[in-house]
This record gives C-alpha cells, sequence and structure tokens, in this order.
C-alpha cells in the first residue's frame, strides 16, 4: 500500500520534472513551506496568500477527488484482499476459516502459477526483442506523410483498433486445424496443418505471434509521432556533414527517438499484467493450463473456482510482483533517461 | 441519442417505482434463453396472478456465466430472488450453509413432492431437508453415427461393457474412421468419461460413500483409481478427434452432426444443439443416429441405467413470500410442464410427462429417465467449483497423456480434503 501510494506520487513528481526538462533546463521548484513556518507572526493574511498563489489552490482543488478515487478504488480493494487472502472463503457471509499463509504456500508452490509469471515475461520479452524493432522499423518507413504511407499506417493501425475478444476470436478460427481457414487452404494442396493451440509448446507460441500482431500499431503510432518530433534541421545538418542514410538513423534519429522507445517498453509491460481477454477467447488459458496469464490464471483460478481467498492471495502477489516491476523501470530505465 | 435518454431516464424511473412495490412480488432468477419456455412460464403466472390477487410474479434473465459470477453478492443482498436456478451439488450446499435457503420440506411435503421423479427431488436435499425442487433433466448418453459405424464393421447395438466400447473405438481407427468426437477445451466434456466410469465401478452406495464426509479412503479409493484407469486404457487408444482440445462442446455438437466421427458421448440437448450447430443446420437425421446408455463395467456394481445427467433444479430463499411455494405447484406442476414437454423444450422432471415428448430418442430417454432410482450429476457441481474443476483439469490431463491416472486421483482427492463440506 505505502509502495504502491510512493510509486504514485513518485511517478506525478517525475512527470512534472520530464515536462520541464523537455521544455528546457529545470529551475529548481521552490519550496514552500519554510517560508512559512520562518516569517509566521502575521500568520492570516501570510495564510490567505498562500492559498491564492502558491502550490496551495491546486492542491486543494486537485488533491481531495483524486485522494478518494485512489483511496476508494485502489487502497480499500488492496487492502481487503490483503485481508481475505488469509481465509478459505467462498464468498458467502463473512470470511471466518482462517488459513494462515496456507493460500500463500499454495500459490508459490503451483507450476501453473509460475508459468503464467513466465508467459507474462515471455510477452515483455517478445515484444521488447521482436514487437518494438519490426514497429521502429515500420515506424521509420512510413513516417513521411505521404499518401501512400497513410495507407499502410492504416493498414498495421486497424488490428490495434479491434477488441481483444473479436481478436482472439478471429484467430482461433485461423489456427483451427479443421475449419479454419490456413486449414482450408491446406486441404486444397493435400496438406494437414497442426492444431497449434492443442499443443502445449505451440499455443504459447500462437498466442505470442496474436500479441505481436495486435498491439505492432500501437508501437508503431507512438514511434511515428517521436519521429515527426526529431527537427528536421537536426537531420539536414548531419547531411550536410556527409552522413549516410543508416548513419542519420543510427546516430541521430534513433537516440532523440530514446523517450518514445522507453514509453513503448513501458507500455509492454503494462499490457502484459494486464493480458486477459485476448487469452480466453483464444485458448482459454489452454492446453493444460499452459497458456495462463497472471490475470487469467487469477481469474481461472480463484474467481471461478470461488476460491475468493486464494484468488485474493494471487492478487496480492500480481500486485507486488506489478509494484517490483514498476519500481525498477524507474530506477534503471527512466533514471537513464534523466541523466541522458 | 435523444430517443435513448428518454429510454434511459424512463427504465431508472420505472426501477425505482417497481422497487417500492404494494403488493407481494414473487422474483424468480432464471437462466432459460429459449423464448417458448419463457412464454409457457409467463402464461403460468399469469393465471396464477388472476386467480391470486395482490400477488404479482416478476421473471428475471441471467445469461449463465453472468448469473453463476453474480448469484454470490446477489443471494446476500437485499434484492435477492425468491426463486432462483440450481444445478445442486457442492454449490448449493455452500448456499444453505450460508443460510441463504429456505427449508421447504413440509410446504411440498404429500402430493406436491410427489409428482416428481424422486431422483430429482433427491438432488436438491442437503441433510435430508429439501431446499428446492427439480425443473428438468439431461441425461448422458453415447450418440452415434449409423453410416460411420458400418463403415467401420462396429453394431453399435451390442456394446454394452466398456471392453466392447474400446473393441469398437479399435475397429474405427483400423477403419479410418474418428471414433469419438470431444469438446475438450470447455473440459467437462472429457470428465463424463472418468465420472461415468465411477458410476459403474462403484455403483450408488460406493459412490455415495467415497464423496460422505466420514469416508475414510475419500475420492482416493480404489474403486475410482480404477475407473480413472479405465479411462486411461481408452485414451490409450487416441480416440478423439485431432485437435479436440481446442473444440468447445457447441463447434464440437456441429462436428458430430456433420457426421465426421461415430461417437458423441453427451445430454440429450445434443440433439437441438448439434443439428442447429452443423452445416446444414439439419445435422444427422433421425435415421442416421442411434444412442445407447454408457456401457457397464464387468464386476462394476453400477446398472447400465443409472443415469448420469444435469439437473436443473429451483431453489427457494429465505425470507422468500410465503406464496412462492403456492406458485411453484402451478409453474412445476404437471399441467404447465405437459406444455413445456409437448413443445420438446426440455425433459421435465414430472411424473407422466415422458408420454407428451414427441421426438422418438427423446421419448425413449424421458422414460428410461422415470424409471430409474438413480440419477447423478456432474462432478464439477457434485464436488462444488473448485475440486470439480480439479476434477476436468486431471480429465484434460489424462486424456493428453501429461499424468497418470494414479497422479489424477491424487490430486482431486487433495483438493477434495481441503474443501470437503
Amino acid at each position: 500500500m505505502d509502495a504502491h501510494e510512493c510509486v504514485a506520487t513518485c511517478a506525478r513528481r517525475d512527470k512534472v520534472k520530464d515536462m520541464k526538462s523537455q521544455a528546457g533546463p529545470a529551475p529548481s521548484v521552490p519550496s514552500q513551506e519554510p517560508a512559512l513556518a520562518q516569517k509566521a507572526s502575521p500568520f492570516w493574511p501570510k495564510f490567505g496568500k498562500a492559498m491564492r498563489t502558491g502550490p496551495w489552490p491546486t492542491l486543494a482543488l486537485f488533491l481531495p477527488p483524486a485522494l478518494l478515487v485512489f483511496t476508494l478504488f485502489v487502497v480499500l480493494p488492496v487492502s481487503q484482499s490483503a485481508y481475505y487472502a488469509f481465509f478459505n472463503w467462498n464468498g458467502y457471509g463473512a470470511p471466518h476459516n482462517w488459513v494462515g499463509f496456507s493460500n500463500f504456500e499454495r500459490a508459490f508452490n503451483d507450476p501453473i502459477l509460475r508459468n503464467s509469471l513466465f508467459n507474462n515475461l515471455l510477452v515483455v520479452a517478445v515484444s521488447a526483442g521482436i514487437q518494438i524493432p519490426i514497429a521502429l522499423s515500420l515506424a521509420l518507413i512510413v513516417s513521411d506523410p505521404r499518401r501512400s504511407n497513410l495507407v499502410f499506417r492504416a493498414i498495421f493501425f486497424i488490428p490495434y483498433i479491434l477488441a481483444e475478444i473479436v481478436v482472439g476470436l478471429i484467430w482461433k478460427y485461423l489456427y483451427d486445424g479443421e475449419y479454419g481457414l490456413v486449414a482450408t487452404i491446406g486441404h486444397w494442396f493435400g496438406w494437414h496443418p497442426p492444431f497449434v493451440l492443442a499443443l502445449p509448446g505451440w499455443a504459447m507460441a500462437a498466442v505470442l505471434l496474436v500479441v505481436v500482431w495486435k498491439y505492432i500499431g500501437f508501437h508503431l503510432a507512438l514511434f511515428i509521432a517521436g519521429r515527426q518530433n526529431v527537427p528536421n534541421d537536426v537531420i539536414e545538418s548531419a547531411r550536410i556533414d556527409g552522413a549516410n542514410r543508416w548513419q542519420v538513423t543510427r546516430h541521430i534519429v534513433l537516440p532523440m527517438m530514446k523517450p518514445v522507445i522507453l514509453l513503448s517498453l513501458f507500455f509492454s509491460v503494462l499490457g502484459s499484467f494486464q493480458l486477459f481477454d485476448l487469452i480466453i477467447p483464444l485458448t482459454g488459458g489452454g492446453p493444460l493450463n499452459s497458456t495462463h496469464s497472471m490475470v487469467s490464471y487469477l481469474y481461472t483460478f480463484g474467481i471461478q473456482r470461488m476460491r475468493l481467498g486464494y484468488g485474493s492471495a494471487v492478487a496480492l502477489i500480481l500486485f507486488v510482483v506489478c509494484v517490483v516491476v514498476m519500481a525498477c523501470y524507474k530506477r534503471f530505465l527512466l533514471r537513464e533517461d534523466r541523466a541522458a | 441519442m435523444m430517443k435513448k435518454r428518454i429510454v434511459y431516464w424512463f427504465t431508472l424511473v420505472a426501477a425505482f417505482t417497481a422497487a417500492a412495490p404494494a403488493q407481494t412480488v414473487i422474483k424468480v432468477l432464471h437462466i432459460q434463453s429459449i423464448q417458448g419456455t419463457r412464454d409457457i412460464w409467463r402464461s403460468a403466472a399469469d393465471e396464477y396472478e388472476k386467480s391470486h390477487p395482490g400477488v404479482k410474479v416478476q421473471f428475471d434473465f441471467l445469461e449463465n456465466e453472468a448469473f453463476k459470477a453474480k448469484l454470490s453478492t446477489l443471494l446476500q443482498s437485499k434484492d435477492r430472488p425468491s426463486v432462483f436456478h440450481s444445478w445442486g451439488g457442492g454449490v448449493m450446499k455452500e448456499q444453505v450453509q450460508a443460510g441463504v435457503c429456505q427449508d421447504i420440506t413440509s410446504a411440498i411435503a404429500g402430493e406436491f413432492k410427489d409428482s416428481f421423479y424422486p431422483a430429482g427431488v433427491q438432488n436438491f436435499i442437503v441433510d435430508g431437508k429439501s431446499y428446492g425442487l427439480p425443473n428438468d433433466v439431461g441425461p448422458i448418453v453415447f450418440w452415434y453415427n449409423k453410416e460411420l459405424c458400418q463403415k467401420a464393421g462396429v453394431d453399435p447395438t451390442k456394446i454394452k461393457e466398456w471392453a466392447d466400447f474400446l473393441g469398437a473405438v479399435k475397429k474405427c481407427k483400423a477403419a479410418g474412421v474418428t471414433p469419438i468426437a470431444c469438446g475438450g477445451a470447455d473440459k467437462w466434456p472429457l470428465h463424463f468419461y472418468p465420472a461415468m466410469l465411477m458410476m459403474r465401478v462403484l455403483g450408488k452406495s460406493g459412490l455415495e460413500e467415497v464423496v460422505s464426509k466420514d469416508s475414510k479412503t475419500g475420492l482416493a479409493d480404489p474403486g475410482v483409481l480404477k475407473a480413472w484407469k479405465m479411462y486411461k486404457d481408452l485414451c490409450d487408444l487416441q480416440p478423439f478427434q485431432n485437435g479436440y482440445q481446442t473444440v468447445k462442446f457447441p463447434e464440437c455438437s456441429g462436428y458430430f452432426h456433420d457426421g465426421k466421427a461415430a461417437f458423441h458421448l453427451m445430454g440429450s440437448w445434443d440433439l437441438a444443439e448439434g443439428r442447429n450447430a452443423s452445416a446444414t443446420k439439419k445435422g444427422l437425421s433421425n435415421e442416421q443416429l442411434g444412442w445407447f446408455f454408457f456401457p457397464v463395467v464387468k464386476d462394476g456394481k453400477g446398472k447400465a441405467n443409472d443415469i448420469f445427467a444435469s439437473v436443473d433444479g429451483w431453489l427457494v430463499t429465505k425470507d422468500a413470500p410465503k406464496e412462492t411455494v403456492d406458485f411453484m405447484k402451478v409453474w412445476l406442476g404437471k399441467d404447465t410442464q405437459t406444455k413445456l414437454a409437448a413443445a420438446g423444450l426440455f425433459i421435465p422432471m414430472v411424473k407422466g410427462t415422458a408420454e407428451v415428448i414427441q421426438d422418438p430418442f427423446l421419448h425413449v430417454i424421458a422414460q428410461e429417465t422415470e424409471k430409474t432410482d438413480w440419477i447423478q450429476i456432474a462432478m464439477d457441481q457434485l464436488l462444488g467449483p473448485d475440486t470439480g474443476r480439479v476434477f476436468n483439469d486431471e480429465a484434460v490431463a489424462v486424456a493428453a497423456g501429461s499424468t497418470t491416472p494414479e497422479q489424477a486421483v491424487k490430486a482431486i482427492q487433495d483438493s477434495w480434503s481441503q474443501n470437503k463440506m
């Protein structure tokens, strides 16, 4: 809870800083509190002035609603599930069957949960290693606002517009080895394709392919915007200095697009931890529970089985994992960005 | 846009006015999406309302999955329905233990209770008390495709024992016919096999014994293991269609009715669902189709007509208006149920309704159901939502060869000992 709050406030503070650093050399934010404490003799006029001019009006206006919503929808549920996690509870009546840490024990010993976490990491890895490079290359190719490029951009972006459920169902149909599109075409040539989603090893690869296909448009859009923010005069002067196309890309464009790339990575991580509505229609977590993400695991083993105590324990683990990942992301990736 | 907004406000106002009734309202929460059934229910309710001024019957519909997800919250709120859909079993026990249900044993005693199949009433009894009544039953049988069986040289009418069935599967394999269609992605179609083998091996008293509170062995009983090993014997023959793990029940049902597999182990509802899901929308005709009961096991205690079925019914909640059971006498009474049976909407559990069922297959199945003294419900209902799903998972794992019958039985018993009710 504390950690989460800290992450949230840090994020806000950093966002302010980031914006400032983009605008120009960041001025140090003046601290209001010591000034108030030093000359407190005619208190009320000072206080009134501070309320009008300092950061206070903003705080008084914006903080309470945010704090209320945050407490109601984040802090409260998280603390509730932290409480439920210690019970064997099916949702009827108040939880009363205290089981100590056995829910956590069961979660840590469950190979399916470990596999789900691994799948989440796999999504991040594939996104960073395959999806982002492809999206970046495509973005560099189609970033000039020519008419043909607009068409290509639209084509690449369409999968992102589709709802996850729809995408899941479409690809389930594509992969089907009996009635599927690939199978039907294969049958014309006497080829019987494998049932990709039925093979534990291949099913996850099939899911990853869909993830890459679906979200590439989103990253592409980010990168196009990032590419267009790179000032043309810098590129032109590099050209005049004799840099070739590759050198311009490598030494001018990519370094200047670094913040966007980091943002893209951030969204991949975020997307991975939210991955659910694609998996349910596509594989339902199967075969043999090999394609679950953390969230679909939580839903299948916590909510569907009415083991709300166990589900809460898993949710808490997921929460901690998220906090740790976000903290690492901020600490290592964003700091580097700021230093640069 | 404007119109939408008006409708919105209208609904809102309607919702508030409906929340403050001046009369008794019996609220029925159901999952029935077929219009024909709803119409017959409504006319029964209208009839009751006419003869009982001041009482109003309100049917509320929730889609199957939404129903399951919302029910526990709904039952604990002030807006709890008077009567709600139930599949009995472990979930019902949890609800009874939570104190949200009403004991209606004395209210239904006598003629009304005796108008139902005893095996159906039995499914809504917890610790000797009735909390609800059955609505309909979907017995699970082996459907077969006559042409494909003939092609494989199999005579399905001769399949009586499990060994006969395994022999038939082998013949199909040898003749290049896909033996069994199975919607493995849904998992429960696979769980039928070990569950029904358990019925055939253990018999009624044996199965009741292993799931009882005081059982020493629990589900780790040797009889249970024997059933799972026999299931493994079937799986070793690779009897299911290619990619069965990715296929859900409706697609699989269509696949069978497209004439692509010789057998399909499924409920009586498969007839309508499968035809509807087939490529031609007609599926297999009555002439092309046949059925038989799940085979018995050599030296097993179960009988051929011990029926494994999905049983739907109704539970009455606490604080439900006292007119509720009175209304059920009309709504679930023989007249209304006869209309439902005659329309071929489902197999009711009221005595004497089997005669009016038109469909030749369902007619015989209904008659057999009336005769049987044991109707066993699905394991994911009997064992509760958690252990039930472990059971289904293990059924899939054994079929895929990723676990052994011994490990499967152990996993089920481990879960059961944690959740036992």
